[in-house]
């Protein structure tokens, strides 16, 4: 359905997207996870033929996105990050607008427009100006506004972003629903939970780049069994190299300026590990324990956590 | 896909239309108050008088002259004098009936002749403003001129002194004496004093001599303000260019199947749209309530020139919408920019009463080619070729900076 070979895309010194690939297989729902500023949305972007790539090209369907962008935009359904509504007009009136862009008119349109406002449940305040909504409504609005065209791709921006718990699962519900009848979906988040009960595939991407791809299982092999420990306010790092001389079995996955990450086999109590530490009088600010989960990978491959 | 976006703005403007009418019946307001003001049959409209209450304890000459000299010329069209007493005239001013009480003193005549001091009383009424304050000035200005006339005329007077205090009938040899003398007096002062020195001439502009009606002074400062407040009316809505950007709407419109070209063109066509509507609806307002002598023969002509002046209105407001980044700047810097080209057209201020230097320039405003339009057409009743001039100017601008906004939109649009 989608292939992406070596997409880069550059502004001045900064390497938004750095030499990244990727298929997505038709029905197929994949995540891009990463913190904010990792190029989750250039990658989207130039996907969606809205930015040009300095290199690497898009093919939906076999054939290359840019070329013949006038007719591959119907297939898209993109949800940006913000809310891209027009707040003076009623649901209807909007989902209209939106539906005639994509060449949706009269029942088709109509029917189309009461199957979303009844998966969005705003069915009830459809004759409202959006103005009036809650945070959430809008949120659930902007997607169908995305989902009205039935697209065969259809790209999510975080589409969750600042709002409640509740609303929140209920558009992960409408995501679900909307995968099941095989769209092909493109998810961008920051939180690890939408990424582990959503996706089937993910990337793990940071500064522009891919640090890890595949099924949950295969990317939480990369840390395998091992919990990971890591510690923050470290002075003295021959100190915390000089700890693994009395536990053979750990070792130092990342250490930067302030952190170091123990890798800690199942076969090591992590308390008895701990404990030595401290008698040692270790500096430290800081230590979290990890089991093995996709923020656990993210700290293996970045030595910090998702949310630094 | 033009068709729908331009449905969709449509579909916003006529959810809150509040704003867009009160910018369209601004140009009128103003229009009006202008007209009320400055226009024809206001100068005919009577002041009123400076009550003046004179008490004349005198009752000699040179009293009657001060009185007099108010019931002459100007000064009685300003001044209504009421001689009476002096109670009286207190109980008037205290209850504000009169706005000043001139006292004439007795011995006022003798002591003149005999150049003794003398003086006038005024009494004003300080509860009013502008008439005590002109009693004041008028007679600071007649007992100036009655000393000026007493010192040239010292000698013939002492002469008529002498020979009144004789009590004999003046011989004939004086009487030629004083009569040469006075002769004199005048002919050394006439120049000073025949004709005027300053003059006041009435001007007309370049009507011809013709003065305007109502109808014809309203259309004539309504077609400039109505051109001036079209490109403030089309700015406003070009706003929403920058509004749809900032709101993301526009990377949702340019991320389905409508180019960027294709958004920026149906909002020039919008910009239009809306322009044409305001134009010709303030307009037929103007028509209906205020007396705007459009003849039927021109209606056509009018249309066609109404058209090329939106457009031209549009393409420049685009134009310059394309070149800045902010909203804060299409309400700030903008409307900046169309004030110099009102005022360089005539929109601010009527051209004639600018200095020649500006109105050298007024030809760059397209602010100018389309009042100078409108006056040609419904003022003087002009033909088509009395405008093609302007209809073509006007068509060039709309293409030119149309073209360019498109293109300057597109590009950072998309950047």
């Amino acid at each position: 359905m989608l292939h992406v070979t070596n997409l880069t895309k550059r502004f001045g010194p900064l390497t938004a997207v750095d030499n990244v690939s990727f298929d997505v297989k038709a029905g197929e729902l994949f995540g891009f996870l990463g913190p904010n500023g990792a190029g989750k949305t250039t990658t989207i972007n130039m996907i969606c033929s809205l930015l040009r790539p300095d290199s690497g090209s898009v093919f939906i369907d076999g054939q290359q996105v840019l070329p013949n962008r006038p007719k591959l935009r119907q297939k898209f359904g993109v949800v940006p990050q913000e809310i891209a509504l027009y707040e003076e007009l009623t649901a209807t009136d909007n989902l209209k607008f939106w539906g005639g862009l994509y060449g949706l008119s009269g029942t088709a349109l109509k029917r189309r427009i009461d199957e979303l406002l009844e998966l969005t449940g705003l069915n009830d305040r459809a004759k409202e100006p959006v103005k009036r909504y809650s945070g959430g409504m809008k949120r659930r609005l902007n997607m169908a506004a995305g989902m009205l065209h039935n697209p065969t791709l259809l790209l999510l921006d975080e589409p969750t972003v600042g709002i409640d718990p509740q609303a929140r699962y209920n558009m992960l519900d409408t995501i679900r629903q909307c995968a099941d009848r095989g769209t092909t979906i493109i998810y961008t988040t920051h939180y690890l939970d939408e990424a582990e009960n959503l996706c089937e595939r993910l990337a793990i991407m940071d500064h522009g780049r891919f640090l890890a791809m595949g099924t949950q299982e295969e990317i939480r092999k990369i840390v395998g069994e091992n919990t990971l420990i890591r510690i923050t306010g470290i002075t003295d790092k021959d100190e915390a190299e000089s700890i693994i001389s009395t536990h053979p079995k750990v070792h130092i996955e990342t250490m930067n300026e302030d952190s170091v990450v123990y890798s800690v086999p199942q076969d090591v109590p992590t308390g008895q590990f701990i404990e030595s530490m401290i008698r040692t009088g270790f500096s430290m600010n800081n230590l979290q324990i990890k089991e093995p989960s996709l923020d656990s990978v993210f700290i293996k491959l970045t030595g910090r956590e998702l949310r630094d | 896909m033009i068709g729908k976006l331009l449905k969709k703005d449509i579909l916003r403007l006529s959810k809150h239309p509040e704003g867009f009418l009160a910018l369209v019946s601004l140009p009128l307001l103003l229009t009006l108050l202008l007209s009320l003001v400055f226009g024809p049959g206001r100068n005919k409209q009577v002041m009123p008088k400076v009550n003046l209450l004179i008490v004349d304890h005198d009752k000699s000459l040179a009293s009657q002259m001060i009185k007099g000299a108010f019931g002459r010329d100007q000064l009685a069209d300003m001044f209504e004098i009421e001689e009476t007493d002096e109670e009286t005239a207190g109980t008037r001013i205290e209850n504000n009936k009169a706005s000043a009480l001139l006292i004439i003193p007795e011995n006022f005549s003798d002591n003149l002749l005999n150049s003794k001091a003398t003086e006038l009383t005024l009494v004003k009424n300080p509860s009013q403003q502008f008439g005590p304050k002109m009693a004041e000035e008028t007679v600071n200005i007649l007992a100036e001129a009655t000393d000026r006339l007493l010192r040239i005329g010292a000698e013939p007077l002492d002469l008529l002194k002498s020979e009144i205090e004789s009590e004999n009938y003046p011989e004939d040899g004086a009487i030629t004496a004083m009569a040469v003398s006075i002769n004199q007096i005048m002919r050394q002062s006439s120049s000073l004093l025949f004709p005027p020195v300053i003059q006041l001439s009435e001007a007309t502009t370049e009507t011809s001599g013709e003065s305007l009606s109502g109808g014809q002074f309203f259309t004539y400062i309504l077609a400039s303000i109505a051109v001036m407040f079209l490109f403030f009316i089309i700015n406003a809505l070009a706003g929403d260019i920058i509004d749809e950007k900032d709101n993301r709407t526009l990377y949702r419109i340019i991320v389905s199947p409508a180019s960027v070209s294709t958004f920026v063109l149906s909002k020039n066509i919008y910009l239009f749209a809306a322009g044409c509507m305001s134009h010709f609806l303030m307009w037929a307002v103007a028509i209906v309530l205020f007396d705007v002598p459009l003849s039927f023969s021109n209606v056509l002509l009018f249309v066609l020139l109404s058209l090329l002046i939106v457009a031209a209105a549009t393409g420049v407001i685009s134009f310059l919408n394309s070149l800045i980044k902010s909203r804060m700047m299409v309400s700030g810097v903008l409307p900046a920019v169309i004030i110099v080209l009102g005022v360089l057209g005539g929109g601010m201020v009527p051209l004639q009463s600018l200095p020649p230097f500006i109105r050298s320039l007024s030809w760059v405003s397209p602010i100018f080619w389309g009042a100078d339009g409108i006056h040609k057409v419904i003022l003087w009743g002009g033909s088509f070729s009395d405008i093609a001039k302007h209809n073509f100017v006007l068509l060039g601008v709309s293409v030119v900076f149309g073209s360019l906004a498109i293109l300057f939109h597109r590009r950072r649009l998309l950047s």
